[in-house]
């Protein structure tokens, strides 16, 4: 069968404008960064589909309440610290009425009501020595008035005054018996007081042994709360140094993926705009294409046309 | 007459049509200067790397040293990583082979083929200092 040569002619030439037309629309274009034109206006514009923004560890959260807890009790274990030296204040004031207490006994008279004890010992011995030197001398003076022989040489006036005299050495006898019990029940008196202030003295010496003990006792217990709330603040504090640490770089790291994922979409985009812009003019050209084709079809095909029903002219 | 036209204007759209593209990149400095530095700061290089600073210019060439296109860096951002400028050429024609310069002409130039920036969506990333 030998076709027409003038429909031979618009076939290839309809032909080559469809294939073209197809090619313009269905090949990749711009060096393969464009696969074809409907995929161009297909696709979306890219983007960056965030990830969220690493939270704070909940392990971080908890070394950070740790250490604020540390803190907290540092701080109240401070304010027990103005106790102890509080303490440590009325020990140093005990320790001093202590040693003021005991200066006070050396410094007691000891040697005065001894003196005044033995002197008025001694005036006793003398009066009792003055008493029998009167009743010896009364009794001698008494046999030698009553001699009658006529040699004698005292009188009744004599043992009067012998009497006399006896009678004032046993007043002074009975007045410094007096004086020594006088001075025996001050020495009694005094050595009591002495024996009260020793005593006195050494309550308080006690008494500062066992506020100073007590200082002692409350500074020790609160340096080992200290020492142990400080070794629990200082190894929260490293934690937190560790996990804060390990939270930046997280945060480091998924801020330089958003921003390299941000620059794939951006660069996405671009060549995104560029096969739009490339691929409207391919699509033109396309279009023209089938316009031609269409227009050689329906001069081949216009006689015909016009006798078809709907054609009534 | 037309047809052949048509056609002739087919064969230019297929074969080269009005492909321009838009490069973009970015210039990473990597320095333990920026160490402590928060994600997101402004920055821009140091220690030998001055020149590396907003508004450098960008220039790329084709083979022939023709200028096809120039840009500037942009405001210096740490990115957790580094100080990161970036920068956009354009409308870039068609060429076979391309040269990028990034501020100071010291640091020389980058080739590249087009095969090679259209693999990678016409986007490059530079890295410099101690990665």
């Amino acid at each position: 069968m030998r076709l027409p040569r003038k429909f031979t002619a618009d076939a290839a030439a309809g032909l080559l404008l469809i294939g073209a037309a197809v090619v313009l629309v269905a090949t990749p274009y711009d060096g393969g960064s464009c696969t074809n034109v409907v995929a161009a206006y297909a696709v979306p514009t890219a983007s960056v589909s965030a990830e969220d923004r690493p939270d704070k560890p909940r392990a971080l959260a908890d070394a950070q309440r740790a250490v604020t807890t540390a803190n907290a009790a540092l701080a109240e274990l401070e304010t027990e610290r103005f106790e102890v030296e509080e303490l440590q204040a009325a020990a140093q004031a005990a320790r001093e009425a202590a040693a003021e207490a005991q200066s006070d006994l050396w410094a007691m008279p000891y040697s005065d009501y001894s003196s005044d004890s033995y002197s008025a010992e001694w005036d006793v011995d003398i009066a009792e020595s003055a008493v029998e030197s009167a009743e010896s001398w009364l009794e001698y003076v008494q046999e030698s008035a009553a001699d009658t022989s006529g040699w004698s040489i005292y009188t009744q006036d004599d043992v009067a005054d012998a009497q006399a005299d006896l009678d004032e050495a046993l007043a002074d006898l009975s007045e410094a018996e007096s004086a020594l019990a006088q001075a025996e029940s001050e020495d009694a008196a005094r050595e009591s007081e002495a024996e009260n202030a020793e005593a006195t003295a050494e309550q308080l010496d006690a008494d500062a042994d066992a506020a100073e003990q007590a200082a002692v006792d409350a500074a020790t217990d609160l340096a080992d709360r200290q020492s142990s709330a400080e070794e629990r603040l200082y190894s929260a504090q490293e934690r937190v140094s560790q996990l804060q640490a390990q939270h930046d770089r997280a945060i480091a790291e998924w801020f330089h993926e958003e921003r390299v994922a941000e620059d794939e979409a951006t660069a996405s985009n671009n060549v995104r705009a560029s096969c739009r812009e490339n691929g409207a003019w391919r699509a033109g050209v396309a279009l023209l294409d089938v316009a031609l084709a269409g227009a050689l079809v329906i001069r081949r095909w216009m006689p015909r046309l016009s006798r078809l029903p709907w054609r009534t002219r | 007459m037309l047809v052949v036209g048509a056609l002739v204007l087919s064969g230019w759209a297929i074969w080269r049509g009005v492909e321009q593209h838009t490069l973009s990149g970015t210039v990473l400095v990597v320095d333990s200067s920026y160490l402590g530095l928060t994600p997101g700061r402004t920055c821009s290089g140091e220690n030998g790397y001055d020149d590396l600073r907003a508004s450098a210019q960008v220039v790329l060439t084709d083979g022939e040293g023709a200028t096809l296109s120039t840009g500037r860096l942009s405001r210096g951002e740490f990115d957790g990583v580094g100080c990161v400028f970036s920068f956009a050429l354009e409308d870039v024609p068609r060429a076979d082979f391309y040269s990028l310069s990034v501020a100071s002409v010291s640091r020389g130039q980058l080739q590249y083929s087009y095969d090679e920036l259209a693999d990678g969506d016409w986007s490059v990333q530079l890295s410099i200092g101690d990665d």
